[in-house]
């Protein structure tokens, strides 16, 4: 049971460590950062926009957790039915 | 130092309504140049037309006044709000279009009050979501309730009188009416994400300059969805060309009313904003009649009633000026801002400072760049382009009188903008 959780453990620091920096822990972690790399460039690229673009993130959490923004949302939906129908 | 000095809560107040009142006269000036504009045109093309000038003129006037590196670091502070920003504009934008289909269907008389009712659905969105009027009491309920109750029944006596010379026949239907309600509804609506980026702090100025992609994207969508697709409303615009000015004209007067709109949103709430902004029927009027001579055929009954009518949205907008948030209203004011601070990580302090019309934005600000006067010049020079092939149309005008009315909207222009300027420094 102690080694599934240290195991775990260390593929979420793994993870985390991929999702940060665009490219696996280890040896030539700079190799992977893109520079001549293909697959290290592609990741660093996209994790570069997840998890530094604040812009993304805040947007998400605001869909996800912000009951405020539904409500125009939901009315915007209703009024496109409309002209849909009145089309 | 951009930081306005610490004043009353009244001063805020009074420059709320100041605001509103300004949104109103400029959004009633709005609609005079699109008077000018031939009949023929598809209502598609119209409002493309004044968006389009809407577009250029929100992405100019915010530059001027605030500079790009203000506004870039004003939308970078409050990341979140951009979403919120472009659905407030396509909100707009489907609303605009129901009301083209209300007034094919029922007619302005019927559609005008009912749309109208977005004051009301702004005060009830405002008291739930953002505890406006929580706290305030019975005198303060009455008056602001009151005054809306009575600017929409004076819009009501209005736009009846003034459909008594149109006539004409309308397919009355059931969808028109729901049209006219849906136009209300969405635009009540819309002031949702305006009242929720002003308690977090953001300027109006960087609110618009996103807001106005929500609007032109979904405005163009919809004008390409009903031509049958881009060669049809490229044949329409061609047909428009003509009269495009007039629409970029009134495009621009349109974003400086909604810019008043959205600071007295900002200061005094969306429940008493709107109301006070929607007196802007009362200007359209005063050009309609005056200056254009809409009004000759109508009778003595219906230039009575166009007075009471009048004269009830002017005590409505009266009483909503005098009714000034309690310090217990205030309070709830700020628990809804401490909510949006502990829900987005924004700092309280700071946009308590900004609530209060100070701007410390102003003070980390870069400075401003060489080429963003040039911005300037090119939108003028779009103004100057569709103004060499402008041509007037052959109607009634009354020169004095467009002196008079045009002398009073910058007389509100002057007063809101040097008061905002002296209280915010346009925070």
């Amino acid at each position: 049971m102690a080694e599934l959780a240290q195991g775990l453990s260390e593929l979420q620091n793994y993870l985390l460590h991929w999702f940060r920096n665009g490219c696996l822990p280890g040896p030539g972690v700079e190799a992977q950062r893109g520079v001549g790399s293909g697959r290290g460039f592609v990741f660093y690229w996209v994790v570069q926009d997840l998890e530094v673009t604040s812009l993304k993130r805040s947007m998400i959490s605001s869909i996800a957790t912000d009951a405020h923004f539904w409500v125009p949302v939901c009315v915007l939906i209703i009024g496109t039915a409309l002209l849909a129908v009145l089309r | 130092v951009s930081i306005a000095p610490a004043q009353s809560p009244r001063s805020l107040h009074v420059l709320g309504v100041v605001c509103g009142l300004a949104a109103g006269a400029w959004l009633g000036a709005a609609e005079a140049p699109t008077k000018l504009v031939t009949t023929g045109l598809s209502p598609f093309v119209i409002s493309l037309g004044m968006v389009a000038g809407v577009f250029v003129a929100r992405w100019t006037v915010p530059m001027a006044l605030k500079g790009t590196g203000y506004i870039w670091m004003d939308l970078k502070e409050k990341p979140h709000l951009v979403i919120w920003a472009i659905l407030a504009g396509m909100l707009w934008a489907v609303a605009n279009t129901l009301t083209v289909f209300a007034i094919r269907d029922v007619g302005l008389s019927i559609a005008f009050p009912l749309w109208n009712l977005n004051s009301l659905v702004g005060l009830f969105w405002g008291w739930l979501l953002f505890n406006e009027l929580r706290g305030a009491g019975a005198r303060q309920w009455a008056k602001v309730l009151g005054g809306g109750t009575a600017l929409l029944f004076g819009a009501c006596l209005l736009a009846y009188a003034t459909t008594q010379t149109a006539g004409g026949e309308h397919r009355g239907s059931t969808m028109g009416i729901l049209a006219a309600l849906g136009a209300g509804l969405l635009w009540g609506t819309m002031y949702i994400p305006y009242r929720k980026a002003y308690i977090s702090g953001m300027n109006p100025l960087s609110f618009v300059t996103v807001f106005t992609f929500g609007e032109l994207g979904t405005t163009l969508l919809m004008a390409v969805l009903f031509h049958g697709g881009t060669e049809g409303l490229a044949l329409e615009l061609t047909k428009a060309k003509p009269a495009l000015f007039w629409l970029f004209l009134g495009g621009f007067c349109w974003v400086i009313g909604d810019l008043f709109q959205q600071y007295a949103a900002k200061y005094i709430g969306i429940g008493r904003g709107i109301p006070l902004s929607n007196t802007n029927q009362l200007w359209g009027l005063a050009w309609g009649a005056l200056v254009f001579g809409e009004l000759a055929a109508l009778g003595g009954n219906a230039q009575a009633i166009v007075l009471v009518g009048s004269l009830i949205m002017i005590v409505g907008a009266a009483a909503i000026g005098m009714a000034e948030a309690p310090e217990s209203e205030q309070a709830a004011w700020r628990q809804a801002m401490d909510r949006e601070c502990s829900r987005y990580g924004m700092d309280p302090k700071r946009v308590t400072a900004i609530m209060q019309g100070s701007d410390p934005l102003a003070q980390e600000t870069p400075a401003r760049q060489w080429w963003e006067g040039l911005v300037v010049v090119v939108a003028l020079g779009i103004f100057a382009w569709l103004g060499s092939f402008a041509t007037r149309p052959p109607i009634h005008f009354e020169l004095s009188w467009a002196a008079a009315l045009g002398a009073g909207t910058l007389a509100f222009l002057a007063v809101g903008a040097v008061m905002l300027w002296r209280r915010t420094r346009f925070s």
